[in-house]
């Protein structure tokens, strides 16, 4: 119970980003009342990428020790990720029909995160493809760190085919932050909230798998 | 930490309090409602799940103890 | 140090004769049994034919060729490049292979013969692509540069991901599955790429997908020649 504390904490800190998303921030010019999902679709945007690379970075650490609980970290992280890119996917989308009045239209934006969806769905059609535990940590690890390393040229090679429409609220050209301060507080509160979480589910996640390889180990 | 929550806590307030600062339609409210009742069930859900996979890791220590008297 | 750097040589040497060995083997299996290299062609001619049927006389615009054709290509050596490792794993010869050469001359052997499928495939289906979808090919050379780059590319994708398909049970839809989130800059740029070149673009004009086929494949290619022994080893 003592040790659970910044879980409980976590609990209020998002309620009040919820709060604060809803009442205490401005609106953004042009955006209306859809601004306000900025502070729970940048976030899971977010952590979705933090996940494929935490995964990516537990496969190489698998590779190098060949001890299955990293295979479990990777596994699971990616897992958790995919649930965060699948919600990123469809706040944006939902955002998208409101502000550029259809779900779908490959922005730049919607066609990296398309692919990074791509890339979930094939590690783990890869991983229910083979039996064999370490069999399978070997060639996931293998495929996971192929797809990492392909990432930095889909960044290079997507924005190109079309101009990005995305409003960009961290991220732009002169690398300023254009929000306003009330926004940009409870953005990065929000932030730090979903990594928070992701970290907890991730925790939940990796002590279920550990409990089953013990209790296989011992039937 | 908690002096910057309680910090959000008077700001929302303050939002409440002044009508002429607010201009949100009655909706943004039943969004913020599910998103609540949502975020929530969530939070519940995993603090709910975390506790019994303490107890069942407990339960599976406790066995191996067992079995190794 | 002389004779340290001699014996690296030497290492490199004896990898690359060892490769070659490999290229070969495989290539007279394939000549005595056509396997991989029929399919492979005679799936471009007929999606291709399936093309040109379906918009009859119509002219197509160049970007929707130089789709046309990388969609083609992408899908004839989705068809054809897995027969590699699955064949090893098929006819139980792996093991054997394990014993005999090192991993990373076999990577390299499999890798030649899979580039070599693919220039192959390109040789015949090129041709007939120019001549039944009626493309005016203004730009020759950067258009030949754009395909010779983009196979090297699709070949590198495809020989890894076929060792990792060759140890799993469902293997066919797997491998496209595997291969496409991959594929993605090399195909993107390729079709950039020959879309210039249709359009009468020279080298200069497409340097940048040039760069970019160039660089990708020499990544993928380091870093699976790194990662393929980890799928190899049993």
């Amino acid at each position: 119970m003592k040790r659970d504390w910044w879980k409980w904490l976590l609990g209020i800190w998002m309620t009040v980003m919820i709060l604060g998303a809803f009442l205490y921030t401005p609106v953004a010019k042009g955006l209306g009342q859809t601004t306000r999902v900025l502070y729970f679709h940048v976030p899971s945007a977010w952590v979705a990428t933090l996940s494929f690379f935490i995964s990516a970075l537990y496969s190489i650490r698998y590779l190098q020790k060949q001890n299955i609980v990293y295979d479990i970290w990777a596994a699971s992280s990616a897992q958790i990720g995919f649930m965060f890119t699948v919600l990123a996917t469809v706040t944006g989308s939902i955002w998208a029909k409101e502000i550029w009045q259809s779900y779908w239209n490959w922005d730049p934006r919607e066609t990296s995160i398309f692919v990074l969806l791509l890339i979930y769905a094939a590690y783990f059609a890869l991983r229910s493809a083979i039996e064999e535990k370490n069999q399978k940590a070997r060639l996931a690890a293998v495929y996971s760190i192929l797809a990492f390393v392909t990432v930095p040229f889909l960044v290079f090679v997507i924005p190109r085919i079309y101009d990005s429409l995305h409003p960009d609220p961290l991220i732009n050209p002169e690398r300023k932050i254009k929000m306003d301060p009330r926004m940009l507080q409870v953005f990065l509160g929000s932030l730090f909230g979903f990594t928070v979480l992701f970290y907890w589910i991730l925790r939940i996640k990796t002590e279920i798998e550990f409990l089953k390889l013990k209790l296989s180990k011992r039937m | 930490m908690w002096h910057i929550i309680g910090m959000y806590m008077l700001n929302v307030l303050g939002m409440l309090m002044q009508p002429e600062t607010k201009p949100v339609g009655q909706n943004i409210y039943v969004v913020l409602a599910v998103t609540l009742i949502v975020w929530l069930g969530v939070f519940f859900f995993l603090i709910y799940l975390d506790r019994q996979l303490k107890q069942v890791k407990q339960k599976v220590e406790w066995q191996e103890g067992e079995e190794k008297k | 140090m002389n004779l340290r750097k001699s014996a690296l040589e030497e290492n490199v040497w004896t990898l690359l004769v060892k490769s070659n060995i490999i290229f070969q083997k495989d290539f007279h299996l394939e000549f005595r049994t056509r396997y991989a290299i029929n399919a492979i062609i005679l799936f471009a001619v007929i999606s291709l034919t399936a093309v040109s049927f379906s918009i009859g006389p119509m002219q197509l615009d160049p970007p929707i060729q130089s789709a046309m054709l990388w969609i083609i290509i992408f899908f004839s050596a989705m068809s054809g490049l897995a027969h590699i490792f699955v064949r090893e794993e098929e006819q139980q010869t792996s093991d054997t292979l394990r014993l005999v050469a090192p991993p990373t001359a076999i990577f390299l052997g499999k890798w030649v013969f899979n580039v070599v499928l693919l220039f192959s495939l390109e040789i015949i289906v090129i041709p007939l692509y120019i001549a039944l979808l009626n493309v005016d090919v203004q730009g020759m050379g950067a258009f030949l540069t754009i395909i010779i780059l983009g196979s090297v590319g699709l070949a590198s994708i495809g020989t890894i991901m076929a060792a990792i398909v060759a140890q799993a049970s469902t293997r066919g839809a797997l491998f496209a599955v595997l291969s496409f989130p991959l594929s993605i800059p090399v195909l993107r740029s390729a079709i950039q790429g020959t879309w210039t070149a249709i359009q009468g673009g020279g080298l200069a004009d497409c340097l940048a997908d040039i760069q970019l086929l160039f660089s990708f494949t020499v990544v993928i290619l380091t870093s699976s020649i790194m990662l393929f022994e980890f799928i190899w080893r049993k």
